[in-house]
């Protein structure tokens, strides 16, 4: 299975998402991590620590592709317009991360216009959603609801354990942190969802 | 023409399949089945190749390389180049 993961503003988790989504398919079957991001991210938090999974990027990618079952695709922000369309016809499933945020939204947005005319297969996902009593959370997910379009049942916690895991180079659930469990749940649940 | 285009295709490959054809041809520097070699070749001759390269359109590492396919040939015609 092939898994992108794009959107059009930075800070949204895309990076986070792509690495956790890939710790999670890598208990299913051997998963390729692919750092698509010229800010290389990915490679980068692989560096720091050590990930349970291959992290490449996408000119390696081509060498390894075909002996991982699963391959996670982190993107730049601001895909080229030929990039969203290779990607966007090219994988099983795109996921549109944005945080609850009037900006976050509407680049996701702009995306989901983007890709209108293309033939994909995408799902947003809900990140950094504050804890309550703040509800940006539940009114953004109502909204994208209301909207008519695709979005995962479960939502992305802003939880400070991301940037532990981040600065540690593992993916959460290697961190001792009472939120550790909360957070690693987080993305188990979007995995179950994407193949369960 | 995305950087990605090469990833994709590869992942449809089975594993151990060998490698794709890259989606644009090699420069026989980077192709690994071709080796530069340096030969000295009288100036007028060096003048020829290059112009009867420039005529037909090809390179004159293929014309070289016919020509001196052909002359094998001929040397140990059961060789096969």
């Amino acid at each position: 299975m092939i898994v992108t993961v794009a959107s059009f503003k930075g800070g949204v988790g895309k990076t986070t998402t792509a690495l956790h989504l890939a710790a999670y398919l890598q208990t299913k079957a051997p998963a390729l991590l692919v750092d698509g991001d010229l800010n290389r991210s990915a490679l980068d938090w692989a560096a720091r620590g050590s990930l349970p999974f291959k992290v490449v990027d996408e000119k390696q990618g081509v060498r390894y592709a075909r002996d991982y079952e699963h391959i996670v695709i982190d993107t730049p922000a601001r895909p080229t317009p030929e990039d969203l369309k290779t990607l966007a016809e090219g994988c099983d499933l795109l996921i549109l991360p944005s945080s609850p945020d009037a900006m976050a939204l509407s680049a996701m947005l702009q995306m989901v216009e983007a890709l209108y005319s293309l033939q994909s297969n995408y799902r947003i996902l809900l990140t950094v959603i504050p804890p309550a009593p703040s509800k940006v959370g539940a009114e953004s997910r109502e909204t994208i609801e209301k909207a008519g379009l695709p979005i995962f049942k479960s939502d992305i916690r802003r939880l400070a354990v991301f940037q532990k895991a981040a600065l540690a180079g593992v993916p959460v659930n290697a961190i001792k942190d009472p939120y550790a469990k909360a957070a690693w749940g987080c993305y188990t649940a979007v995995g179950k969802e994407i193949l369960p | 023409m995305s950087r990605f285009d090469d990833l994709l295709k590869a992942k449809k490959l089975k594993p151990g399949e060998p490698d794709l054809s890259p989606s644009v041809a090699l420069s026989k520097s980077k192709d690994p089945n071709f080796v530069r070699t340096t030969v000295y070749l009288p100036k007028l001759l060096h003048r020829q190749l290059k112009s009867a390269a420039a005529q037909s359109g090809l390179e004159m590492s293929e014309l070289m390389e016919k020509s001196v396919a052909q002359y094998l040939q001929q040397l140990n015609p059961e060789d096969n180049i």
